[in-house]
């Protein structure tokens, strides 16, 4: 094979190499391949003395054409290359950011936080007690005559020792009262039962805060003033708060309060039912045969007690309809909070 | 209970909207509102007069009327019914009229014949069950007025909802009484005028008081020749706005003296009463009597009788008997009006599971000296409305008289209870209006109770009394808080929040479980636990308190997992409660956190690759609560568990705290959960955080070494930590294992770890030679104590 052949079978082994869409080190390597000082053209331009004298000029030019050819096709490639990485890696910053999964109080929970918080503020300390209870604690102590309707199977759930789920958190108002002696200032939140069917509106175990104060000269208006704040602060500047004589075995004299609905802001609508306001809770003067259970004197003390569930206040701030829901923890409702 | 607006007039003079007056009862603490009482489609039956009928000319049963609606233009309507007559007063239902059912009455041809509305029956008026034929309306009717109208008399109906210490309530006088006290004008309560013939009551009637404690006092009286018919509009009237159905003139006397007074009364037919007397006792066991509801009940001692001198004729307040029952054509009565014990009408009301209007008065307690009073109000409104003769006197056995309490009252004491200034004089004046007799002097009162406010006994109760009718809304807010200058303990709350707060920081859900389940679903996860039985459950799946969380764990999982949410992090912080009979209460409780995790630690995402959890990660989290927010390290030791594959136990020192591991299929319902739990009780004993102490950080440099051994895979990584730490030498700061290898170009029997060491020194820079000693003596002591050999670099 004449050494003219061998330069045209190179160019078209190039030409094949180049069509199999070679990578970038592809094209590192073929540019060493023939176009280094120790490649393959230069290899054949050193056995030009073998070529007939009149002929080694074009066999010397033929090379070089091909090593310019070589050379140019193969930076073009080399540029195409460059160019298409640069715009990989160009930022395509409309992708997601990396998600860092957030954790998520119950809303019962985060209800409980805010009401803490606040009556913190007001000097508050925490106190705790079981949810089972002796009936002493739960009823007895707490002024509920023998007979009380509450006392009641239809209400209570009972233990097989006579024990009962307390029906309310007052009870860690009894165990404060014999362990501390007064100024008591605490509120009582906890976990508390009712043995009634379970419904939209109702479950068989709720949640409540209870606030207690015991001291000398404590008054109604005091009690009034705290919890209007409270409510001012939990629901807004502009709430407004109203008192209503009502019963309850432990207080004397009794009050429920309303604040105004804070959907329609007190016009009426389908939260409030047209009223105009929302029930809350309970509150009152701490009854003095309380105090007597607890061997406090009243004449030398007076006290003021409150009590919210939790759950109620909790639905009503979120827009939830169906107390089930706080229950079956849905981690899609969950995550709301 | 509800009240008629128009009523409450009677008994003072009110100047007030319906709404406004239900306001201020409702800031008095009778919880009031205006309610609808009537049906919607009330509004287009119009009272019609019958002008005229003719038999309708192509049917038998059908007459065509010409009806007066009060506009003078009689329109012509068919009739089916076979009682219309020309001259009748009928409620019509108008062209537009929907009843309830949906039916809407057009204009129609019936026959041939245009009709333009319909006669209505009291059954499709929903007033009775009378379908016999179309209802005849009063003679003296108002044309034209609706039947809303027509029934009530344009009143109002007020629906109370009253605590259940306000008997007194129970009725309009009570509820006027209230009113008279706010608006402070006087309560007018009816006189009554007896006319009575020279009979004596007590020569036809003897009342025998067996049990003077159940019955303290009961009354009687006897009208004779009465007739029994249709009660007047304004009886019927004012019932239905007290929604009460009008029965007759008889029972309806004793409805509206019930819902006047508040004191409920009952009323005999006298031919029933055997042997001319009345006696009060305990029922006997297993004793029977036919009750006017149609059913025979049996009773016991715990229920007090109404006797004759033969059989029982009542259930003492609670329900008469059908063999005494006031009929069609009774014509001698005997009317009665007791005070029976509220305890014992309870426990009866109880044991018969019945409340009727009278049981639930006597439960709350009526006015045992207002018995003579209702008595009399009912003998002159049962003449007046069903005439008789009125025999002479009651029959009164009242053995021993209940006398009001007095009570002492201190004006200052109140003032200073209420936060008010209200003074004397308009203390007195609330009193004067709630019809409290009273003195005062220097401020200290003597107030007489009337026995028809069993709620008032004490000071405080009239503390209240003043604070209600001032009004709690009246009550002046102090500027300022007195807040107690006392330290507050510190809580084991404060603890669980710590934990709480920091397990929603890295990513978990808080959950609140149900503390109830049935008593097989109670998985031993201490292994001791005894779970506390319900005496009354709601349901057999909500019989027993929880003794541990992961039952309500598993539950939350698998409704999670089934809804295709199953990588899952979460954690309850809770009570749980086991037997313990050294306790009070029969209970142990504790607080336990219960942590599940499921599938994926993190989301699919693009940049960053996805792990499955397992024990460790658990491990990490529960040293992350140890460790970092209480300062205590935890020890891990396997062990065998029925609940868990590659259980692990769980101890802070010597104590076993809890237990963790792949969770094993609890029970074919939960077979979908699987996933990672662990259940650690929250001791006290944690502390509320961290003693932290500052640490000086060097200002030297760090160097790190990687270390890299092959070493036998019995060893476990605790000890060559151990071991590590126990050659390193003062300037190994920190130490973390990254890599763990074992398989292909690893020898068999052997792994391959790889640590960093971070080394650094507080006081200088450390050189190269010093750091090889160290590494070279870690390397040594892992050498010598397991045969460990450095990995080449690869």
């Amino acid at each position: 094979m004449s050494l003219f052949n061998k330069v045209d079978e190179l160019r078209s082994e190039f030409k094949a190499a180049l069509a199999s869409s070679p990578a970038l080190s592809d094209l590192e390597r073929m540019k060493q391949k023939y176009l280094g000082r120790k490649g393959v053209l230069n290899d054949l331009f050193k056995k030009i003395a073998e070529v007939e004298a009149d002929r080694r000029g074009e066999f010397g030019s033929l090379i070089n054409q091909l090593k310019l050819d070589i050379h140019d096709l193969i930076e073009e490639r080399i540029n195409d290359h460059r160019a298409e990485t640069q715009s990989v890696s160009a930022v395509d910053v409309s992708l997601p950011g990396v998600e860092y999964e957030r954790g998520t109080l119950h809303p019962i929970e985060s209800t409980l936080r805010d009401f803490k918080q606040i009556f913190h503020r007001l000097g508050f300390a925490v106190a705790e007690g079981p949810e089972i209870e002796t009936q002493w604690r739960n009823f007895d102590a707490l002024n509920f005559p023998p007979e009380h309707p509450a006392r009641d199977m239809q209400d209570t759930f009972f233990l097989k020792n006579d024990s009962v789920l307390r029906t309310h958190t007052s009870p860690v108002q009894v165990r404060l009262m014999l362990e501390e002696k007064p100024p008591i200032r605490s509120i009582m939140p906890g976990r508390v039962y009712r043995n009634e069917a379970i419904d939209a509106g109702h479950y068989c175990l709720f949640h409540q805060v209870e606030g207690l104060y015991v001291d000398k000269n404590v008054t109604m208006g005091e009690l009034k003033a705290t919890l209007e704040l409270f409510c001012r602060e939990y629901f807004g500047e502009f709430v407004k708060l109203r008192f209503r004589p009502s019963f309850f075995p432990f207080t004397e004299p009794s009050s429920e309060m309303d604040v105004s609905c804070f959907l329609c802001g007190g016009k009426g609508c389908r939260v409030c039912k047209q009223t105009g306001w929302l029930e809350i809770g309970g509150c009152g003067m701490v009854d003095p045969n309380v105090f007597k259970a607890v061997d406090i004197d009243s004449e030398k003390y007076t006290g003021y007690a409150f009590g919210m569930g939790i759950e109620r206040i909790a639905m009503m701030k979120y827009g939830i309809t169906d107390i089930r829901l706080l229950f079956e923890n849905d981690v899609r409702f969950l995550k709301q909070f | 209970m509800n009240i008629s607006y128009n009523w409450l007039k009677d008994y003072v003079d009110i100047d007030l909207e319906p709404e406004i007056l239900a306001e201020k009862l409702t800031d008095a603490g009778l919880e009031a509102v205006i309610v609808e009482t009537m049906p919607d489609f009330f509004k287009t039956i119009l009272v019609g007069h019958v002008v005229s009928r003719e038999k309708h000319p192509d049917a038998d049963k059908l007459s065509v009327c010409m009806i007066d609606l009060g506009d003078g233009e009689p329109k012509q309507i068919i009739c089916g019914a076979p009682n219309i007559d020309a001259g009748q007063n009928v409620p019509v239902a108008t062209i537009g009229t929907t009843f309830p059912d949906g039916m809407k009455i057009k204009k129609a041809k019936l026959r041939g014949v245009v009709s333009n509305g319909m006669v209505c029956s009291q059954r499709e008026l929903d007033l009775s069950d009378d379908h016999s034929g179309i209802m005849v309306l009063d003679q003296d009717a108002k044309l034209g007025i609706d039947m809303k109208t027509y029934l009530s008399g344009d009143d109002v109906s007020i629906e109370l909802d009253l605590t259940p210490d306000r008997s007194d309530a129970l009725g309009h006088i009570g509820v006027a009484r209230d009113l008279a006290a706010l608006l402070g004008v006087d309560l007018r309560k009816p006189s009554i005028k007896l006319t009575e013939s020279s009979t004596k009551t007590s020569s036809m009637v003897s009342v025998e008081l067996e049990d003077t404690q159940a019955c303290p006092r009961y009354a009687a009286r006897i009208v004779r020749n009465v007739k029994i018919g249709e009660s007047p509009a304004w009886i019927r009237q004012r019932l239905q706005a007290a929604g009460i159905r009008s029965i007759n003139n008889v029972v309806d006397a004793a409805n509206y003296v019930l819902m006047e007074t508040g004191h409920p009364l009952h009323t005999f037919d006298l031919r029933y009463i055997e042997g001319e007397k009345i006696i009060v006792r305990k029922a006997r066991d297993k004793e029977k009597i036919p009750t006017l509801d149609g059913k025979e009940r049996e009773l016991d001692d715990s229920v007090l009788l109404i006797c004759d001198g033969v059989k029982p004729v009542a259930v003492a307040g609670i329900i008469g008997g059908e063999n005494s029952e006031v009929k069609d054509d009774t014509t001698d009565l005997l009317l009665e009006s007791a005070y029976f014990d509220p305890v014992i009408v309870r426990r009866g009301a109880k044991k018969l599971q019945l409340a009727t209007d009278a049981s639930h008065r006597f439960e709350r307690g009526t006015d045992p000296n207002g018995i003579t009073y209702a008595l009399d109000r009912l003998a002159a409104l049962i003449v007046e409305l069903a005439g008789g003769e009125l025999t002479e006197g009651q029959v009164d056995a009242y053995p021993s008289i209940i006398k009001p309490l007095e009570v002492t009252f201190r004006a200052d004491r109140c003032n200073a209870i209420l936060g008010t200034t209200i003074d004397t004089s308009d203390m007195s004046d609330i009193f004067h209006g709630l019809e409290m007799a009273h003195s005062e002097e220097n401020g200290v009162f003597q107030v007489i109770v009337p026995t028809f406010r069993p709620d008032i006994e004490r000071e405080i109760d009239l503390v209240e009394e003043i604070g209600r009718i001032y009004g709690y809304n009246n009550i002046p807010l102090p500027a300022h808080f007195s807040i107690a200058n006392k330290t507050n303990k510190k809580t084991p709350d404060q603890m669980r929040e710590k934990i709480i707060d920091h397990l929603a920081a890295i990513g978990f859900n808080q959950i609140y479980g149900n503390g109830l389940l049935a008593v097989e679903e109670h998985p031993l996860v201490f292994g001791d636990e005894e779970a506390l039985l319900l005496a009354n459950p709601l349901s057999r799946d909500m019989a027993s308190m929880r003794s541990s969380l992961l039952m309500g764990m598993a539950k939350v999982a698998d409704y999670n997992i089934n809804r295709r949410q199953s990588d899952l992090k979460l954690f309850e912080l809770g009570q749980v409660s086991t037997l313990d009979l050294d306790s009070d209460t029969g209970a142990r409780e504790t607080s336990h956190l219960g942590i599940f995790i499921s599938g994926e630690l993190q989301p699919k995402q693009w940049s960053v690759d996805s792990v499955a959890v397992d024990v460790f990660h658990m491990k990490g989290v529960l040293n992350s609560i140890y460790q970092d927010l209480f300062g205590h390290s935890l020890l891990f030791k396997s062990q065998d568990h029925d609940l868990f594959s590659e259980a692990i136990g769980v101890y802070l020192g010597e104590e076993k705290i809890g237990v963790m591991g792949n969770l094993n299929q609890i029970n074919q319902a939960l077979k979908s959960v699987s996933g990672v739990y662990v259940e650690v009780r929250i001791s006290e004993k944690l502390g509320l955080g961290r003693d932290i102490q500052y640490q000086k950080v060097s200002i030297y440099p760090a160097v790190e070494r990687d270390l890299s051994i092959l070493i036998d895979s019995h060893v476990v990584y605790e000890q060559i930590d151990e071991t590590i730490r126990k050659n390193a030498g003062k300037s190994l700061v920190y130490s973390r294992l990254y890599d763990i290898y074992e398989g292909k170009s690893i020898a068999s029997g052997k792994k391959s770890l790889t640590f960093r060491l971070v080394f650094q020194n507080n006081k200088r820079t450390l050189t190269e030679k010093e750091i090889d000693k160290d590494f070279r003596r870690i390397l040594k002591g892992l050498e010598d104590a397991y045969n460990a050999t450095l990995r080449e670099a690869i």
